[in-house]
């Protein structure tokens, strides 16, 4: 198990590495740089510029460069905003960003998991149809419709949570519940189909057998083996969520970083984009091992290897 | 030997048969499926042939501005648009002379135009003789000749187009966009995970390290790279969308197949000497299918989903032309003014989304193999 | 005054009413949009400044969102009048022009930096340096032209000296014995001979601009000190002390201008000429700071009305009143938040619930909003110096024809395209400058004239429109541009005949095709950096880096040269009457119309007056408090301030 988890974190580097090497070639070879304006600049001012950023070398010796200063942790500096380092605009928007996704995987759990038991232990009664319309409703409205209007209803009509901006737990409920309904739905959805996989498996019908009450039964056994689904689906979701936060952050003017890589890309902002993908791997890798990790426990037959 | 794996290989014949045919009785069974199905038809149908229709009997196209006659509410009236000259202001509003040389007087939306300004007047229902039922517009102006505009049953949009045309139009490359990518992915998904899964060892590790890879890019990066190269196109779209959906397949198949392929009833056809390949085709993957036939079901939203976020940044389809997603997009972002815009194509989706559910939910169990005991 | 807040409710209003119909919050009142009691105390005010800014050095700034707040950080020799942008004095006192215009002498008043450092002249000195300095790599150094040598110092040009010519001698020979210096050892773009500090020329080098490093350093070891008719020929790299600008003691700035340039104490008011602290750069550079980090809260030192203390990136800027600028006493309002918002929905949705006072500047309404906002009393339109307009390449076939360029301006209804698409009132015209911009009286052209164009278009050589070769309009992706190039296409093909294909890209991409000039023909939006008609005018000059018309013509640049000559102000507009009929004639870019700015402002805002440049100085800001008691039965009177007399 400890060696599993080594050996895993030792597949980070390279894969790391990979990511960051087609990502440095495909910004760097599309048309435009950092510097074109509408303005006219002086060939020797651009120069400068270039210059201060080692634009000026070859591109495979800026890449080795990066790669350099990456090993000591040095993400390189943001050409759109001179003053602020990769790092700095990280560590200030990515907790931000953290703290929308959690009350957002909150909400997708509650909602998910307490809509899919329901489903699945109703199955076809009018609790079930409910709970995967509502799931289904969810799915239907993308999230630049819902966002607009839970702030029409609760911002601008009901007045209970300011329509944007960022601070207190007000702030937080209406991005987080609007990132998280999605999620909700396909967790409802999930879980279900999980359940009703395990609901006639041998275990469950031995755990009758055996007398149990069914509310053990449900949570001890036959959610385990629902959330199998649930979880594969979570590792990458939870990721997913910071790039699903580009339209949160956009809509309720959060400030993190989601919009940073959409933006970072128009911009040409090479260091930027850089970090954001550095970062979103590494954030989805993670994920990925945490639920790789967590399905072993769910399911004992699968053996570390 | 020989006559065991014969044996087994007719017993084989026989189960995938019924397994097949068994699910389409069921799936016939099941009301709400049907019903489902009926409704997809006619949206396929509606959208493939609503642009041709519209056009044949109003005249509207998709992409045809008649800025004239923009963001106007649902209405089954024929209109008619004629030209007028402001006289001079008037209480709080302006007069305005009719062709017919009627003075009318506009009542504040008309607001402070100066005289000679050309201004539209609009007229509901048939064109008749006479002031009556003659307005001036806000927003119309400088109509060289009086122009008759065919009822736009679901309003116009912000440019004065057809929202019904934009509607079936957007309905189609949402249809495309969805089914197509959903397809692609599902498939290269269920392959890559069943071979994974079954094979276990050094292949799940590479497969899966590539999936891994293949994950942790964001794929937006790579979509807004290829979209400034290569410029906006609906395959890019395709291609961008299909690239990642088969990512969460995969991940799903193998995860059903690793615990799967410790039943017994596989361990009971390995030894009785059935093939890897077969075993993969006959046993595990009709096992899975379940939860891949839940997870396709939920990726043709999905990818109507993506692409309408994708249109969000501006990456996705381009106008004129629009996805349900855009146009719910541009819906939203105007539903404090206009409330047809977002209502109409929702409903449109939601409505879309619901069937492809349902019969999502009744192929799922009328494929679930574990019923049938 | 104590801080009072009431929460009202005018109208009582059910969920359904509220969203069909909009400004009935709890503290709203009927006719407007949203809430209209501030949410915070009336010493405070909060503005969404729609994007983050690139940089907060005025020297290096260049966009539209740092400008908000730098010219409320910092506070130079000359400011804009908050109502018709007239100058006014603010760290400069008074200031003389010698009589030939060239020459302008700033009086400076004692003022002191944001730390307590005196404000010297020198600082200033130091500031403009800095921006020509082409190492400190600022995008507006070109906006220092107007001062002696500043061009040269900004491009890296080589100082000659030594080159001795007889005053009379034709100018055309001494630049070709001085560039026949250079043979075989770099390649010359051009010469341009100097009068002042002293008798030179400064060589602007050619070839790629990876290689002119290597060209100098090689010119300057062979020419360097080469004895050279009679006397040593001295050739270096054209240095800061060049430049026209020179402080004489503490409280006398002298600026040296290439010409007489009227327009001169205008474009002083610009950002690009505000001072930044040098004490302040120094010490940080000192310390191993880098030097770019300045403007961080933590350190940054100013001298206007506004200090910086809190930044939050892409969410916030806190500013305090500077206690320390010289004119504090006038300022009103302590503290001013700027937020950052970009969605224009959410922008609208956060005014509406009373986190904004005023929209702001920088991000725009929506147009499909625009019939629904117009109507309440807090919306305020004005018109705004920019003008919409498409470049043509005219170099690329069959746009190399001044008549079908011609032809095709005159076939484009541009007030229909303002009523129906743009739709913000705005000024339709068919000439670049501005009607009435300082005090310029325009050429007037049709702005429509289908007739006409169809007659041009033949006399180019078309019998129809459908033997024009096809072209392609690109223009970077946005809504509101597709819908002009749409608009426009139709009404070619409507009243020409021609058949035009139009093309988005995606900002980058299209800046790059617009500096390579790969495009037939693309749009463009121009802001004016003062009020003159030569800010628009100087577009169109040969050496204008931001021409991209490929259209030049000598005559056309002699005449603005002259005209900058010219002391009386109507000889010189009449001058540029004659440059720009001879644009109108040539036609290498089409004009569509004057944009204005719509935006909302809550009614207690006062201080604030739609301007030419959009500049509105927060120092002017008050808030009228009766409306936290409930709307006033009469608004309270919001006079501009009167013009500062020079004292």
């Amino acid at each position: 198990m400890g060696l599993f988890v080594l050996r895993r974190v030792a597949q980070l580097v390279p894969t790391l590495f990979v990511i960051v090497s087609i990502s440095f070639f495909i910004i760097r070879l599309s048309p435009g740089s950092p510097f074109t304006s509408e303005r006219a600049i002086p060939p020797e001012v651009l120069a400068d510029l270039e210059a201060k950023y080692g634009f000026d070398r070859p591109l495979m010796g800026q890449y080795f460069l990066y790669l350099g200063n990456l090993v000591q942790g040095d993400l390189g500096m943001s050409t759109k905003y001179p003053q602020m380092s990769v790092t700095e605009i990280i560590s200030l928007g990515f907790p931000v960003t953290i703290q929308l996704g959690a009350v957002a995987l909150v909400w997708a759990l509650l909602l998910g998991v307490n809509g899919g038991i329901i489903g699945a232990l109703r199955q076809n009664t009018k609790w079930d149809h409910g709970a995967m319309a509502v799931a289904m409703v969810g799915i239907s409205l993308p999230t630049f419709v819902l966002g607009p209007l839970l702030v029409l209803v609760f911002a601008l009509s009901l007045y209970i949570f300011p329509p944007g901006l960022w601070g207190t737990w007000r702030h937080i409920l209406l991005p987080g519940i609007t990132l998280g309904t999605a999620y909700a739905a396909y967790i409802a959805r999930l879980t279900r189909g999980g359940m009703l996989e395990v609901v006639r498996s041998d275990f469950v019908r031995t755990a009758r057998a055996k007398g149990l009450g069914e509310l053990v039964i449900t949570w001890r056994h036959m959610l385990k083996g629902g959330l199998l689904p649930v979880v594969t689906f979570l590792g990458p979701s939870t990721a997913n969520m910071l790039v699903g936060s580009v339209v949160i952050e956009k809509i309720f003017a959060t400030p993190g970083i989601g919009p940073y890589l959409v933006d970072a890309a128009f911009n040409r902002d090479y260091f930027l984009v850089m970090g954001i993908v550095l970062l979103y791997s590494l954030f989805l890798l993670t994920m990925n091992l945490v639920v790789d990790l967590v399905y072993g426990f769910l399911d004992p037959r699968i053996r570390f290897e | 030997m020989t006559t065991v794996e014969a044996a087994s290989q007719e017993v084989e014949l026989v189960r995938g048969t019924s397994l097949w045919n068994d699910a389409w009785k069921r799936l016939r069974k099941n009301r709400l499926a049907v019903w489902s199905s009926v409704i997809m038809v006619l949206l396929v149908v509606g959208c493939v042939t609503g642009p041709t229709l519209t056009q044949l009997i109003w005249g509207h196209t998709f992409d045809h501005q008649n800025l004239d006659y923009g963001a106007q509410p649902p209405s089954f009236r024929t209109h008619t648009l004629v030209p007028g000259e402001v006289v001079g202001p008037s209480g709080d509003g302006v007069a305005v002379r009719s062709p017919h040389g009627d003075v009318i007087v506009s009542h504040g939306a008309a607001g402070e135009l100066p005289s000679g300004a050309n201004l539209t007047l609009r007229r509901s229902g048939p064109p008749v003789d006479g002031v009556d039922g003659l307005e001036p517009c806000r927003r119309c102006s400088r109509v060289r000749a009086p122009v008759e505009e065919g009822p736009h049953w679901l309003g116009t949009d912000f440019h004065g187009r057809d929202l019904m045309t934009r509607i079936f139009k957007g309905g189609q490359v949402s249809l495309l966009v969805g089914l197509l990518a959903a397809v692609v992915s599902a498939t290269i998904g269920v392959l890559v995970g069943s071979v994974a899964g079954y094979l276990g060892g050094r292949v799940d590790a590479l497969l899966m390290r590539f999936v891994d890879v293949m994950y942790s890019l964001p794929y937006m990066f790579f979509v807004i790279i290829l979209v400034t190269v290569f410029g906006k196109h609906l395959w890019l779209i395709f291609v961008a969308l299909g690239a990642v959906g088969w990512l969460m397949t995969a991940r799903i198949v193998r995860g059903q197949i690793l615990s799967l392929k410790e039943r017994e009833f596989v361990h009971a056809a390995r030894s009785l000497g059935v093939r890897g390949p077969a075993i993969v085709r006959r046993h595990l993957i009709p096992n899975a299918l379940g939860p891949v036939i839940v997870y396709f079901t939920l990726t043709v939203p999905t990818m109507i989903r993506q692409e309408a976020f994708l249109s969000f940044l501006g990456l996705g389809v381009q106008p004129p032309n629009a996805s349900l997603g855009w146009l719910i997009n541009e819906g939203a972002n105007q539903m404090l003014v206009f409330w047809w815009v977002l209502v109409f194509p929702g409903a449109i989706l939601a409505i879309l989304l619901f069937a492809m559910n349902f019969i999502g939910d009744g192929l799922r169990d009328a494929l679930d193999p574990q019923m049938k005991s | 005054m104590s801080f009072r807040r009431h929460h009202r409710a005018t109208v009582v209003c059910g969920l359904v009413v509220s969203i069909a119909v909009a400004g009935c919050a709890p503290n709203g009142a009927p006719g407007y949009f949203g809430t209209v009691v501030p949410p915070h105390p009336p010493n405070e005010i909060w503005i969404n400044n729609s994007n983050e800014p690139e940089y907060l050095d005025p020297g290096k700034l260049s966009d539209s969102a740092g400008s908000s707040l730098v010219w409320n950080m910092f506070a130079g020799l000359v400011q804009a009048h908050p109502q018709d942008l007239a100058p006014m004095p603010d760290v400069a006192r008074s200031w003389d022009v010698s009589p030939d215009g060239t020459v302008f002498t700033f009086k400076l008043r004692d003022s002191q930096w944001s730390d307590g450092r005196a404000l010297t002249a020198s600082d200033f000195e130091w500031s403009w340096k800095r921006v020509v300095d082409p190492a400190t790599a600022s995008k507006y150094g070109s906006m220092m032209y107007v001062l002696r040598n500043a061009a040269p110092v900004n491009q890296r040009a080589l100082w000659v000296r030594g080159v001795a010519w007889e005053t009379g001698e034709e100018e055309e020979e001494v630049t070709a014995s001085i560039a026949a210096l250079f043979e075989e050892i770099a390649p010359v773009e051009r010469v341009a001979t100097a009068e002042w500090p002293e008798r030179g020329a400064f060589v602007y080098l050619g070839g790629e601009t990876e290689e002119r490093a290597a060209y100098r350093d090689r010119a300057i070891e062979a020419l360097d000190g080469r004895s050279y008719a009679g006397g040593a020929l001295s050739v270096e790299v054209a240095g800061l002390d060049l430049i026209g600008v020179r402080a004489l003691d503490d409280h006398t700035l002298e600026a040296r201008l290439e010409g007489p340039i009227p327009y001169f104490i205008n474009l002083v008011t610009f950002y690009t000429f505000l001072p930044v602290p040098r004490h302040l750069m120094e010490q940080l550079e000192a310390e191993g700071v880098d030097t770019e980090r300045w403007t961080k809260p933590e350190h940054i030192v100013s001298n206007g009305a506004y200090n910086l203390v809190e930044h939050h990136f892409r969410y916030y800027y806190l500013f305090e009143k500077n206690p320390r600028y010289w004119d504090a006493a006038s300022v009103r309002i302590e503290k001013v938040k700027t937020l950052l918002v970009e969605s224009y929905n959410t922008s609208l949705n956060l005014y509406r619930a009373g986190e904004f006072d005023w929209s702001g500047r920088n991000g725009s309404l929506p147009s499909e909003f625009m019939a629904f906002l117009e109507p309440f009393r807090d919306f305020q339109r004005y018109p705004y110096g920019s003008v919409y307009f498409y470049w043509i390449n005219t170099e690329a076939p069959p746009l190399d024809n001044a008549k079908l360029r011609r032809a095709l301006s005159m076939a484009i209804d541009r007030q229909s395209i303002v009523d129906n698409v743009a739709q913000a009132d705005q000024t339709p015209t068919a000439d670049l400058v501005p009607d009435g911009l300082g005090g310029y009286e325009g050429l007037g052209t049709s702005i429509f004239d289908p007739e006409g164009a169809r007659e041009v278009l033949r006399e180019a050589g078309y019998a129809s429109g459908a033997d024009v070769p096809s072209f392609t309009l690109t223009y970077n992706t946005s809504e509101g541009h597709r819908q002009i190039a749409e608009a426009v296409q139709q009404m070619w093909k409507d009243h020409l005949g021609v058949e035009v294909q139009i093309e988005n890209q995606e900002w980058k991409v299209y800046l790059k095709n617009l500096q390579l000039m790969d495009f037939e023909i693309s749009r463009m939006g121009w802001i004016l950096d003062y009020a003159d008609p030569y800010t628009f005018l100087e577009l169109l000059s040969e050496h204008n880096g931001n021409n991209h018309s490929n259209w030049s013509s000598p005559e056309y640049d002699e005449l603005l040269l002259e005209a900058n000559t010219l002391p009386d102000p109507a000889e010189r507009l009449a001058l540029f009457r004659k440059g720009e009929a001879m644009v109108r004639d040539a036609a290498p870019l089409i004009p569509f119309y004057v944009y204005t700015k719509s935006t909302m402002i809550k009614p207690y805002l006062m201080g604030f007056w739609g301007n030419y440049q959009d500049r509105h100085p927060w120092k002017y800001f008050w808030i009228d408090e009766r409306w936290y008691d409930g709307v006033p039965e009469q608004t309270l009177p919001n006079d501009p301030p009167a013009h500062t007399p020079f004292s």
